[in-house]
């Protein structure tokens, strides 16, 4: 098992670092791509989610990745933060038209979709997401 | 590596996007599109990732065109990104090739 962690500033411009930090790291780790793209995919979701919605403080978020022969676990923290309720966000409706369609909630409905594993977690003022992502067997 | 996001115009009804479409690209990818007056095809050949304010993005763009009759077709789309795609539906809401 391998642990890793990272900081990165709370600002989109970021993300830049956050994925190439995720991509290089699980590429040295021969996860598999599928597993790579989703994995960044479900952190830049949730990243995004704590840059935009959590405008009272300037910390730094933490990023905790632990890679192990079977699974792919990358856990964010956004240090003085309001409790966010995933189930607050409306399900997106795979049938509506264009038209009909606004962006929001896709993004948690991509990490619940696509993540084995999620956890929303407020201790003591800070929001943790831990994320599962299941290696395929080989 | 760094997957530098680009968009371009390559012909006069096709955008080509490259590299990796995160949030942070939003505002560039806008900026390209908001030229389109007519109907265009966007080519993901080169594009390698794409997050849902990408998609906001397209759609965006996609609602515009519609209102004027015009169309907005994907092509070339890899396999995580075509997944990502029929998740959520949006196969249905794109033409896609």
């Amino acid at each position: 098992m391998a642990t890793l962690q990272g900081e990165f500033p709370r600002k989109l411009s970021a993300l830049r670092g956050l994925l190439d930090f995720l991509g290089s790291t699980l590429e040295e780790h021969a996860v598999d791509q599928a597993s790579i793209f989703w994995t960044q995919l479900a952190a830049e979701e949730i990243f995004t989610n704590m840059v935009r919605h959590n405008r009272s403080t300037g910390n730094r978020i933490a990023l905790h990745l632990e890679v192990s022969a079977d699974a792919v676990t990358t856990q964010l923290t956004d240090y003085g933060a309001e409790a966010f309720d995933p189930n607050s966000v409306p399900a997106v409706d795979p049938t509506l038209t264009a038209a009909e369609r606004t962006p929001g909630g896709l993004g948690v409905f991509i990490v619940r979709s696509k993540m084995d594993e999620v956890d929303y977690r407020h201790d003591n003022g800070n929001m943790t997401v831990t994320m599962t992502k299941y290696r395929p067997i080989s | 590596m760094t997957d530098t996001f680009q968009a371009s115009w390559p012909s006069d009804d096709v955008v080509s996007l490259s590299g990796r479409f995160d949030a942070s690209q939003a505002a560039t990818a806008e900026a390209v599109l908001a030229r389109a007056e007519s109907s265009i095809t966007v080519d993901f050949s080169k594009l390698v990732y794409i997050s849902s304010a990408g998609i906001g993005t397209l759609l965006a763009a996609h609602k515009r065109l519609q209102e004027r009759g015009c169309s907005l077709k994907l092509v070339n789309l890899n396999d995580h990104i075509r997944e990502l795609f029929e998740l959520a539906g949006f196969d249905m809401v794109f033409e896609i090739e």
